[in-house]
């Protein structure tokens, strides 16, 4: 896996690890954590009604479950 | 009768009409048409010919000092105007959009939707449309569970009227209209109390130069040439017609094409539909305060990912396969979905003064001031736009049918670029005092007493739907009301 796709796929597994502990003192530290993935870190940001936008998607709470569901078992 | 003002040999100052339009477009020709038929004697003038000239189109040249515009290429200036060109959509305004709002310290609508909606079914006639069930949604939109969007109901005409051909025979034959073209008008003269319009001079290209003189005239020569023949009138009154307010040319509006992203579709909602389109619910938006909107999902198949775009999709493909993630996940990240849409827009402007028309010291052909534009997005309208986009993307999602990447300046604060639809409006703005508009209720110009203004540059709003139909909606209103 090249590195920059190692790096989106931390993203994706970060943002599902974020969502995972909503509204934590522990998600919203790793959500101010730019040394984690560097000055392109995705934002993770709560839209209302279950929704989630990441990096620029718009997806649902359960897209981002499986998404990071997946992503941990690689 | 049809007249080539370059041709015309008797000296038309010394005739009198009953009303004199300048601009024979769908409004000009719409109130053309009304006002013979009640009996009127009726001078149209139109200032190009019968087919399009470079020579006449060149007239539209200005100089654009905000948002990016087309001044000399989206409007038409020969008979019919820009009908000569135009899509043949139709939608009419929607009840909301007369509700009382104000925005930028602006008033919206000072009539009510009735005083529109009841000449909906003599435009539709005009506009050749069916009286009755034309509105519906596109082909191949799926319903949506939505308080916020509903399937967008509008009608496409097989075949757009092109009004300088469709009425041709009304306006050759008509004992009560003579339409003069090649007739420019150039300048409104006022009489001594500087409140009457007393004539209009007329000019050809070769130098021709004459006046028309009548009971009472309209300006139907499209939102931007409207504001400038009043503006360029500046001879009596330094601000020009109609102008002592200075909201002349204030409150531009187009419809802002805003690129709203993209997405990846789901077959399974898809199947063989190229295209959705979706309006916002009335009442969702003026709850919340945003502009109506048309927001169309299209399916381009020849787009291809790029960027991190397909980084991504590569991520979510290796992903969906290698863990066989259930089906609802996988038409996301499959490679060989149906393919990756765009999100396009269709989004109301709201008025605001920073956005207008002024003039140039550089003159036309002609002689007339040519046009400065600024066309100006207001703080309000980027409000309105990231939340209607966002909106639309979570319903996408909600109600499976795909999912939405925003284009990055929804989600900073960067400027949002729009282009055009090429529906210019507002410029000559309705309203119930002089401090808000340009013309009263009955479009009459205030501190006039027989200008009136036909077509868009009379909107005080611009709504989320093409404005053909409401012009001719407007127009029929003003020939009933003289």
């Amino acid at each position: 896996m090249s590195a920059s796709r190692r790096e989106l796929l931390k993203k994706i597994l970060y943002c599902g690890v974020c969502l995972a502990v909503p509204q934590t003192a522990v998600a919203s530290t790793l959500a101010n954590d730019n040394t984690l993935l560097g000055q392109s870190n995705p934002q993770l940001n709560c839209l209302g009604g279950g929704m989630y936008e990441v990096d620029g998607w718009v997806l649902t709470l359960s897209d981002l479950k499986k998404i990071k569901e997946e992503a941990n078992d690689l | 009768m049809i007249y080539d003002f370059n041709l015309y040999n008797e000296q038309l100052s010394s005739k009198y009409y009953d009303v004199c339009i300048c601009g024979a477009g769908a409004a000009g020709i719409t109130l053309a048409k009304t006002l013979a038929e009640k009996g009127k004697k009726v001078a149209l003038l139109e200032g190009g010919g019968k087919e399009y000239s470079q020579q006449s189109q060149d007239c539209y040249k200005g100089k654009n000092i905000g948002m990016t515009y087309y001044l000399d290429s989206f409007r038409l200036r020969y008979l019919g105007g820009t009908t000569n060109h135009w899509a043949g959509r139709c939608r009419p305004f929607v009840e909301k959009d007369f509700s009382t709002k104000v925005i930028n310290g602006l008033p919206g609508w000072p009539i009510k939707f009735e005083e529109m909606d009841r000449y909906l079914a003599r435009a539709k006639i005009i506009l050749g449309l069916p009286v009755e069930d034309t509105f519906n949604p596109i082909s191949g939109t799926v319903p949506i569970v939505s308080d916020s969007f509903v399937p967008d109901e509008s009608i496409v005409s097989k075949e757009p009227v092109r009004f300088g051909k469709k009425y041709a025979d009304l306006l050759s034959q008509s004992p009560n209209i003579d339409l003069f073209i090649n007739a420019n008008t150039t300048e409104i003269k006022l009489m001594g109390d500087l409140e009457t319009v007393e004539k209009v001079v007329i000019k050809t290209f070769a130098g021709k130069k004459d006046s028309i003189s009548a009971n009472k005239y309209i300006l139907c020569m499209g939102a931007i040439e409207n504001a400038r023949i009043l503006l360029s009138s500046n001879k009596q009154i330094k601000e020009g017609v109609g102008n002592k307010t200075d909201m002349v040319g204030r409150c531009f509006m187009e419809h802002f094409n805003v690129d709203m992203g993209s997405f990846f579709a789901n077959p399974d909602k898809w199947k063989d539909t190229l295209r959705m389109e979706y309006f916002t619910q009335p009442n969702y938006s003026h709850a919340n305060k945003l502009g109506m909107a048309n927001v169309t999902f299209y399916v381009t198949t020849k787009l291809k990912a790029y960027g991190r775009t397909r980084e991504i999709k590569k991520i979510f493909n290796r992903l969906s396969c290698k863990l066989n993630l259930d089906e609802k996940l996988q038409f996301i990240y499959k490679h060989d979905c149906l393919g990756e849409g765009k999100v396009s827009s269709l989004c109301e402007q709201f008025p605001y003064k920073k956005s207008r028309v002024t003039l140039s010291k550089d003159r036309d052909e002609l002689g007339v001031q040519r046009v400065i534009l600024d066309w100006r997005m207001s703080e309000d309208d980027e409000r309105s736009i990231r939340h209607i986009v966002v909106e639309i993307a979570k319903e996408f999602a909600k109600n499976d049918l795909g999912r939405v990447k925003l284009a990055s300046y929804i989600l900073d604060d960067s400027s949002i670029p729009s282009s055009i639809h090429s529906h210019q409006m507002g410029t000559t703005r309705m309203a119930s005092r002089a401090e808000n508009g340009v013309v009263d209720t009955n479009c009459r110009v205030f501190d006039t007493t027989n200008l009136y203004i036909a077509g868009s540059s009379v909107f005080s709003t611009g709504g989320g739907g093409n404005p053909t139909m409401p012009i001719i909606q407007l127009a029929l209103r003003l020939g009933e009301h003289l």
